[in-house]
């Protein structure tokens, strides 16, 4: 016969709610108590089988007793439900973040893409080109005469040429990306705007501002009555975009065998603001990039009309254009990929 | 070359100090690099292009100023020097015509050889020449001077009295004066007695012909050499010379002779001596001085600014050349030093340089607008943003290898060469992104990175052609986090490279490709070596890379893994243009099976077996689990495949879809070796 101690009952019932702390743990002794099968559905189920003064305090209390577990789950249920998040789920603040992290591009990308945008912005197309070319590409059809002084400043890579029985051509890897010009030119009649990213090499012995592998971009526009002026505008809207609205340009008379004028294009030195300083040679100017009309030659090469049409080409050393936007100091570093240097871009 | 400020003052009057005059040569095309204070003279290092040979001597950089500054220029005047009338004999014989068009000789007797006067010796000191005798001093001023190169052969030291311009023979030699000994043969252009060479023509003289305290007569050489023949010759036998190095950017034909005759005018003065012969031996037509007809209005055209036709006039004639203007057209004389003046853009650029660049306004011009092309360019900057986006870090490795790399990974056969590389470390073309990305990866492994994750996008080659290609290798964790409880990694796997492809053929819209399994037993890869097939071209070849080849580059880590693909071959199956697809509204059903299979079935193809045998309500089996226990047996591997039922036009019902499920299960059953758990 189930003498029960209620108040025995009562004090176990109470401490096991309290020391519940998830709602799993609530719904288990909801069930345990309360459900179909529960502790109170077995006191009420064996209240027929007792003596009839047994009956009525048996059935007093239990419905007390229900009352009170109905009411302490509940109150605990409150709780659970307002505490905050911290205690719940175990949320240590002083760890550091979780993420899938996001890779970088190499700055040289960053900074061709950034450069083409903005000529593309003034209806340039981009256009790219091999970097393995022949000598007709690179030089002759450039006006650079194979056998002459001028051609010295363009020192080139040539490639073995294979045991073939074949004359095949002298192969070379580019040194400028001007002959991706020639190509669009033989490819495509004017009107055109034009400019060629890409890997350029010379055969220049690596060190701190020199690399044999480098990028390069050129433009070229084409057109009727195209102006030296348009020339001006162009590079210094350019400038002015990728550089800064407060650096200056300046363009300086030079020599190029496939431009006729020519010029060199300074900005003001970034570094000091053009007053002088050890980055621009105490000179204030930085060079960036070598412009000019398009020879006549050049058009003579690729079958344009040179009384129809004339046009500008300019061409500009990627590395060099980053070092300066990104005060770095030495050129090996763009080949390294030290992750240190890469993830700061 | 070194320009001495106070011996320019002597051609033009200069009130501006040197520091402005460097400053405004420099904006008019000029580069004047630096201006030194030496001995109270200022010395300017000028850099002169290789199209103006006229600019490498003072007369040269004077009429530059005087053009730049619009002043008037005052060259010394030459008076030809009085020839003495005698039975001397000078026999000049030219026999390579083409090589020599001109050639002058004078025969000066009885000089003296001492010092030269000092303010010869000054002139010279101020550009850093040394001081020889008055004959080489002199010869060598003139050359500063004028730019045009003499040479005075000690006349006596000459066999038979006579001189000879020939191409040297197959063999014969030459001592210099700069005491090497040269070997010659018929490419090379000599001046030459009876006997043997006794100069390189353009280039040196030799040493035992050379003026020295006891020569008493010389013969003085003023002469135009084709400037190839001298450039070939400087490079092959690797000798170079301030004289070779304007015979090389060609000399002012209208000058050799009137040197020459100063240059026997001054000698005379400070040495005395007898002019008895002299011989001009001119093998070329006068052609008519070039002229250029320029339309003034074409200048400004093309300029983009308005210059007044006679200011045009006036640039021109300060900078030597006679100019006669008939309303818009003008003709420019050009004068024989400016052989670089030779069509109309050539006076254009003059002009402008001139009236200063910077006086040219900025214009934009109006740019058609071009259909666009989804080309590399547009390519390469979408897979790299996709790449970025899945924690990748883009390199750029060399391009050239060395024959060593090449050899650690066996790909040095069929690999293309450099006839001219600067080393051996950079003599090949890659055909392959694996060394240079094993490189970059020792390299942070070495400064104590765990986790890397590269990409690099280039030109790989072989057989003298280049392909853009792509190359992903990672190692490390894919993902990791510390939680309360601990921390959480995700090591890399080669599933993980495989995921990274599929992401970037996803995102062009390719849809249809075979991953296939390689063993190839090379041994660039090992375990599980995989190519992807797109229309049954192979793409791509990704796998990980075996311990021997990482041992061969000092990499200790072994779970690299390492991906390269054609891009080239990728870009005809890109597909950008999407259009919707019908949203199917009717609730899905999911049912999961397990399995215990053979290794060796391709889960692809069951699915497509299932997908047949359902007609058309299983849209999608995906493999949800996957278990090795030990109650699996050896050859057979457990999975759970998850089942995605949908009907098109009507909701699916249990009573619909159970009686189905159960038929798929038995005839799986019935056709592939497997248990249902």
């Amino acid at each position: 016969m189930p003498n029960f101690d209620f108040q025995a009952l009562e004090k176990e019932i109470s401490e096991n709610i309290q020391n519940i702390n998830s709602r799993e743990a609530l719904e288990e002794l909801k069930i345990k108590y309360l459900g179909r099968k529960g502790l109170i559905a077995q006191i009420t189920a064996s209240i027929p089988g007792l003596e009839s003064q047994e009956k009525a305090f048996v059935g007093q209390n239990v419905n007390i007793l229900k009352n009170k577990i109905t009411q302490e789950l509940l109150e605990k249920e409150k709780i659970l439900n307002s505490e905050s998040v911290k205690e719940l789920y175990n949320f240590d603040n002083n760890l550091p973040a979780i993420s899938h992290g996001l890779g970088h591009k190499h700055p040289i990308s960053l900074v061709m893409e950034g450069i083409c945008d903005i000529f593309t912005r003034l209806g340039f197309l981009v256009v790219e080109g091999p970097e393995i070319e022949n000598e007709h590409n690179n030089f002759t059809a450039l006006n650079i005469p194979l056998d002459h002084p001028s051609r010295d400043a363009f020192d080139t890579f040539y490639l073995e040429t294979p045991n073939s029985k074949l004359q095949t051509p002298n192969l070379l890897l580019r040194s400028h990306t001007s002959p991706s010009q020639i190509r669009i030119m033989q490819d495509k009649k004017p009107p055109l705007a034009v400019v060629v990213p890409g890997v350029v090499y010379r055969p220049d012995a690596v060190d701190a501002s020199h690399s044999f592998m480098f990028h390069q971009i050129e433009g070229l526009l084409v057109d009727r009555q195209v102006k030296f002026s348009d020339l001006k505008g162009v590079l210094g809207f350019f400038v002015k975009e990728f550089f800064g609205k407060d650096v200056k340009m300046r363009f300086r008379p030079h020599f190029f065998p496939f431009t006729e004028p020519s010029a060199e294009v300074d900005i003001s030195c970034i570094m000091c603001q053009g007053k002088g300083c050890s980055a621009c040679g105490r000179k204030g100017w930085l060079e960036i990039l070598g412009a000019g009309m398009v020879h006549s030659n050049v058009f003579k090469a690729v079958g344009y009309n040179s009384k129809i049409y004339n046009g500008f080409a300019f061409g500009m050393g990627v590395e060099r254009i980053a070092m300066l936007k990104y005060n770095i100091d030495d050129i090996r570093l763009f080949f390294e990929n030290d992750l240190r240097f890469l993830r700061q871009f | 070359m070194k320009i001495s400020y106070n011996w320019l003052k002597e051609y033009l009057d200069l009130k501006i100090s040197p520091e402005a005059l460097a400053h405004k040569l420099t904006m008019a095309g000029l580069e004047v690099k630096t201006v030194e204070n030496i001995n109270r003279d200022y010395v300017m290092e000028v850099e002169i292009t290789s199209n103006r040979a006229d600019w490498l001597s003072h007369w040269g950089v004077a009429r530059e100023t005087a053009g730049v500054l619009g002043k008037k220029i005052k060259l010394p005047k030459i008076i030809k020097p009085k020839l003495i009338k005698t039975r001397e004999t000078l026999e000049i014989d030219i026999l390579d015509k083409v090589a020599c068009p001109l050639y002058t000789a004078r025969l000066l007797k009885n000089i003296k050889v001492k010092d030269a006067p000092e303010d010869i010796k000054n002139k010279l000191k101020s550009v850093g020449i040394n001081s020889v005798n008055n004959v080489v001093d002199i010869a060598n001023f003139l050359l500063m001077e004028t730019g045009q190169p003499l040479h005075a052969f000690d006349f006596d030291k000459l066999s038979g009295q006579k001189l000879i311009v020939r191409r040297a023979k197959l063999g014969e030699k030459i001592t210099a004066i700069d005491g090497k000994t040269y070997n010659l043969d018929q490419g090379i252009l000599v001046i030459a007695d009876n006997k043997k060479p006794v100069a390189i023509a353009g280039v040196m003289g030799s040493k035992d012909t050379e003026v020295a305290k006891n020569t008493k007569n010389i013969l003085l050489e003023s002469a135009y050499f084709n400037p190839l023949l001298v450039r070939r010759a400087c490079r092959k036998l690797a000798l170079v010379s301030d004289s070779s190095y304007r015979f090389e950017r060609s000399v002012d034909l209208g000058a050799i002779d009137l040197v020459s005759q100063r240059a026997i005018n001054l000698i005379r003065e400070f040495s005395g001596g007898d002019l008895v012969a002299e011989r001009i031996c001119k093998n070329y037509k006068t052609k008519k001085p070039t002229i250029i007809s320029l339309d003034t209005q074409k200048v400004c055209e093309v300029l983009g600014k308005v210059i007044s036709a006679k200011v045009q006039k006036r640039i021109l004639e300060t900078l030597g050349l006679e100019v006669k203007l008939q309303k818009n057209n003008l003709k420019a004389e050009i004068p024989s030093y400016r052989a670089d003046l030779k069509i109309e853009e050539d006076l254009i650029e003059e002009i402008a340089r001139i009236f200063g660049y910077e006086k040219i306004n900025e214009t934009l011009p109006f740019v058609k607008p071009q259909q666009k092309i989804f080309d590399t360019f547009e390519l390469t900057k979408q897979i790299k943003n996709i790449l970025v986006s899945q924690n990748l870090d883009q390199i750029i490795s060399y391009s050239l290898l060395g024959t060593s790399e090449l050899e650690k990974i066996g790909l040095l056969d069929n690999a293309v060469q450099i006839k001219n590389s600067l080393s051996g470390d950079f003599k090949i073309l890659r055909p392959s992104f694996l060394p240079g990305i094993l490189k970059a990866i020792n390299y942070n492994l070495n400064r104590k990175e765990k986790n890397i994750r590269f990409f690099e996008i280039g030109k790989i080659f072989s057989q003298g052609k280049e392909e853009l290609s792509l190359a992903v290798s990672i190692l490390g964790n894919d993902y990791q986090g510390v939680l309360p409880e601990g921390k959480v990694v995700f090591p890399v796997t080669l599933l993980h490279l495989k995921g990274i492809v599929e992401l970037v053929l996803t995102k062009l819209g390719i849809n249809e490709y075979l991953f296939l399994e390689i063993n190839h037993g090379k041994e660039l890869i090992q375990g599980s070596e995989l190519t992807l097939e797109i229309n049954n071209q192979k793409i791509a070849s990704l796998g990980k890379v075996s311990q021997r080849v990482l041992n061969r580059f000092d990499i200790k880590q072994n779970d690299i893994y390492f991906l390269q693909m054609s891009l080239e071959k990728l870009m005809p199956f890109i597909k950008l243009d999407k259009k919707y697809i019908k949203l199917n509204l009717y609730p899905v059903i999911m049912r999961d099976i397990s399995l215990v299979i053979e290794q060796t079935i391709n889960i692809t193809e069951l699915s497509s077996f299932l997908k047949k045998l359902a007609q058309g309500i299983l849209i999608n089996v995906e493999v949800a689990d996957s278990y090795l226990g030990k109650h699996i047996p050896p050859g057979f591997k457990g999975i759970t495949l998850s089942l995605t039922y949908q009907a098109k036009d009507h909701t699916l019902s249990l009573e619909e879809l159970n009686p189905l499920h159960q038929a798929l299960c038995q005839e799986l059953i019935k056709t592939y070796n497997l248990t249902i758990r």
